[in-house]
């Protein structure tokens, strides 16, 4: 069965800098904007771009993701000639198997996979942006420009560029230099980690990438600037819209307030629907007495306190005397009467008793912080949880 | 877990006081509880005790429940054995109108069906209820007794309360009353039996033979005369029927009552299960101001809602003030317009400035589709 293009997401990786949230999960399976989890987003985008094969590399924790992802059937993707794959680190004879060393080893350890399908076009995604793109329009270009690679670029501004891979773009508007997180950025055209390769160059790249004891087996540090190396022509897609990278406790709570604001990314848009696996609950009530202003609000919620500026995923219970303030509060969080939750991120099933008080607002010192429960934490009756902190195990008053 | 109980559900002639609400649509799919459809709660009460075949006996204007229920996978029910089976109108005479005259006439038009049901037993019911009922104990009870026949009931009196039960000591029902009103003895009929499947091929040849159409007065009056009894498992939780625009705004408004919604929802207990449609959470603005009220998902809300209930994707505009209102799907109300007691049905347009005010025993109807 011929594709002209598949897409493989990575979706491997720790996400050691989200902590007690990524403890027991991969950071794709982490809620977020409510109804979602991270990886519904380019779930969606694949659906939405017509890309209907979509294998999914997972290493790191992945038994609640693959129950997510299931047969594929909630994003459209569960057509008989294609599918959601979970792609796990397999064994074969007379080997003892091997992890996934690095993102570009994940792509080659799969070459099987991608080779029956026997795509002209490979997409590579992240299981950890939160962003709506058009890949069919991204792999227009990639034939048009007769690339070996597209790669998806964005202007992220000159202070933030050194946390990024940043591309050289060279008079003829292909790219002809990249460096990854570099030190002193020459320019602020940074990667997304949104790849569309020529498979055949790939798979070759891969090959070789492979045989090489030095590399890291990374597309940043190594596929690319052998393809660049080798006079391959790689072609920025520049993409204009809203686009994050939420791999820190910071950049998640933030991605999560952009989504109060409609101007960021609409997620009511019809055309292009993010759509998410949602467990059968019935519609959120806002008690008597509710209060909720600039929030986001998600099925089978009991508001009956007051929530300001905050986002709520599915079954969170905010009850009558209870403060929530920007917060993003996970998957049957509970915040009990007179408890007060600000600048914080509650994980799934968090319990904030009785009178305790979680995070608070910046006050301009330097430890100030978003505070964070790992899920199941309950925070105890009266007990503070300080702004900044990051909690893994219960918590008491002392 | 499997078992060997068969279900089938009826959507009958729609009751004339459904009014507007059933102008494009058959009752079985009147939208209910902020995202539901009514039959979601016959459907979700069989699957939920384990009944993996349900076949829907369908009526005229069955388009909207076709759509609602397509191939039954949001229930479970796509299945290559089984499942979801669809029984349209089908090779009925031509002087036939496609409205059947009751139940009997009804399973008579699908007895070919019926004769092949593999399973021992049936639950039979129609779609005109909500309510969260717990069919496995009523299996349960079914199979402990050994009774030919189990009938779902419950205390209380009212029109919808006509078919009535009386328990003999032993705990079985010997006879049946009608009596539209009350006071009247015994238990109201739910009208959700779980029967075997003989019996039911059994009442169905007697009622073709006499010409009889209806469940009630001929087959099981029938059956009771021949000396049997009927086992009752008793509901007394939250359910409703809804035969006319007053049941339907009143059965809504009681799910404001945080009572009633635990009975229908319970939090840890069986879930009431729907079509799934790819929506966002909803969005509260910095104007927004809500008091007890019923939201679905995929809603924008920059006004005001006190004793709402809100369907997937309804917009509210700033300044709107909405107050005891039902607005189903998709429907849009504009700036600082004003609706009390208003029921929109979906895709409606309430324009900027509009005033509209029914009363809690005569709400206004906007039906489907229109701008107001």
């Amino acid at each position: 069965m011929k594709k002209e293009c598949i897409a493989m997401l990575l979706a491997g990786g720790q996400g050691s800098r989200l902590y007690a949230l990524t403890a027991n999960v991969a950071k794709p399976h982490i809620p977020f904007g409510g109804k979602y989890r991270i990886i519904d987003f380019p779930l969606s985008n694949c659906a939405n771009s017509g890309i209907d094969t979509v294998g999914v590399l997972t290493q790191y924790r992945p038994m609640k993701l693959n129950a997510y992802l299931g047969t594929g059937q909630p994003w459209d993707l569960s057509a008989d000639d294609g599918g959601v794959f979970v792609l796990p680190p397999y064994m074969s004879a007379g080997e003892k198997g091997n992890w996934f060393s690095g993102t570009a080893n994940a792509i080659y350890q799969n070459i099987d996979f991608i080779d029956v399908r026997d795509p002209e076009y490979v997409l590579i995604l992240s299981g950890d942006h939160i962003y709506k793109m058009d890949y069919a329009d991204m792999l227009r270009e990639h034939k048009e420009k007769g690339a070996a690679a597209t790669i998806a670029v964005i202007q992220v501004g000159m202070e933030e560029a050194k946390r990024f891979g940043i591309m050289n773009i060279g008079e003829d508007g292909y790219i002809n230099a990249f460096e990854e997180k570099p030190a002193h950025p020459k320019s602020d055209t940074a990667s997304m980690g949104i790849y569309i390769f020529t498979w055949s160059k790939l798979r070759q790249a891969l090959i070789d990438d492979n045989a090489d004891p030095n590399s890291q087996q990374d597309f940043g540090k190594n596929i690319i600037p052998k393809l660049l190396a080798a006079g391959e022509k790689l072609w920025p897609y520049r993409f204009q819209g809203y686009w994050r990278d939420v791999g820190t406790i910071t950049s998640l709570w933030d991605a999560n307030m952009d989504m109060l604001s409609p101007d960021t990314i609409d997620l009511y848009d019809p055309n292009w629907p993010i759509m998410s696996r949602s467990p059968i609950r019935p519609p959120h009530v806002a008690g008597q007495g509710a209060d909720i202003r600039h929030s986001i609000v998600t099925e089978g919620c009991v508001v009956d306190g007051t929530v300001f500026n905050s986002v709520l995923s599915n079954q969170v219970t905010v009850e009558k005397g209870a403060r929530v303030e920007y917060s993003v509060l996970m998957p049957g969080a509970h915040v009990e009467a007179g408890a007060e939750v600000r600048f914080a991120i509650l994980g799934e099933n968090v319990r904030v008793c009785k009178g305790s008080h979680v995070g608070a607002e910046p006050d301009g010192t330097e430890g100030w912080g978003v505070a964070t429960c790992g899920p199941d934490v309950t925070v105890g009756p009266g007990a503070m949880v300080a702004p900044g902190a990051m909690l893994y195990d219960d918590m008491v008053a002392t | 877990m499997r078992n060997d109980l068969h279900g089938i559900i009826y959507t009958l002639n729609s009751e004339l006081a459904l009014r507007e609400l059933v102008e494009h649509r058959n009752s079985a799919s009147i939208p209910f509880g902020g995202r539901y459809r009514l039959i979601d709660f016959a459907l979700s009460a069989m699957v939920n005790a384990g009944v993996r075949d349900v076949g829907v006996i369908m009526e005229r204007d069955y388009q909207s429940l076709l759509d609602h229920l397509s191939n039954g996978a949001d229930w479970g029910l796509a299945r290559r054995s089984g499942g979801l089976r669809l029984l349209p109108p089908f090779g009925l005479p031509e002087a036939h109108s496609g409205t059947f005259n009751g139940c009997m006439e009804a399973l008579r038009s699908v007895s070919s069906y019926i004769r092949d049901i593999p399973q021992e037993d049936v639950v039979l019911c129609a779609a005109d209820w909500v309510g969260n009922i717990d069919l496995n104990k009523a299996y349960e009870l079914h199979r402990q007794t050994g009774a030919e026949i189990t009938a779902v009931c419950s205390e209380g009196y009212g029109p919808f309360a006509h078919h009535r039960l009386v328990k003999d000591p032993d705990g079985y029902a010997r006879r049946l009353l009608f009596s539209e009103g009350g006071p009247g003895e015994g238990l109201f009929s739910r009208e959700i039996y779980i029967l075997k499947r003989d019996l039911l091929l059994e009442l169905m040849d007697y009622c073709s033979d006499a010409n009889h159409n209806h469940f009630h007065r001929d087959a099981v009056a029938h059956y009771l005369a021949q000396g049997g009894k009927i086992a009752v498992y008793e509901h007394n939780e939250y359910a409703r029927r809804i035969t006319s625009v007053r049941d339907y705004y009143d059965a809504s408004m009681e799910l404001l009552q945080p009572k009633m919604m635990a009975e229908l929802f319970p939090a840890d207990g069986l879930p009431i299960r729907t079509k799934e449609r790819a929506e966002a959470s909803t969005y509260y603005g910095e104007q927004a101001r809500t008091n007890a009220s019923l939201v679905a998902d995929g809603c924008y809300i920059e006004g005001e809602l006190d004793h709402c209930i809100l369907f997937r994707g309804v917009r509210v505009a700033k300044g709107a003030k909405l107050k005891n209102c039902i607005l189903m799907q998709d429907t849009v109300i504009q700036k600082d317009a004003q609706l009390n007691c208003v029921i929109a049905d979906k895709d409606c347009v309430v324009s900027e400035e509009c005033f509209l005010s029914g009363t809690d025993k005569l709400p206004i109807v906007i039906p489907k589709g229109e701008h107001i």
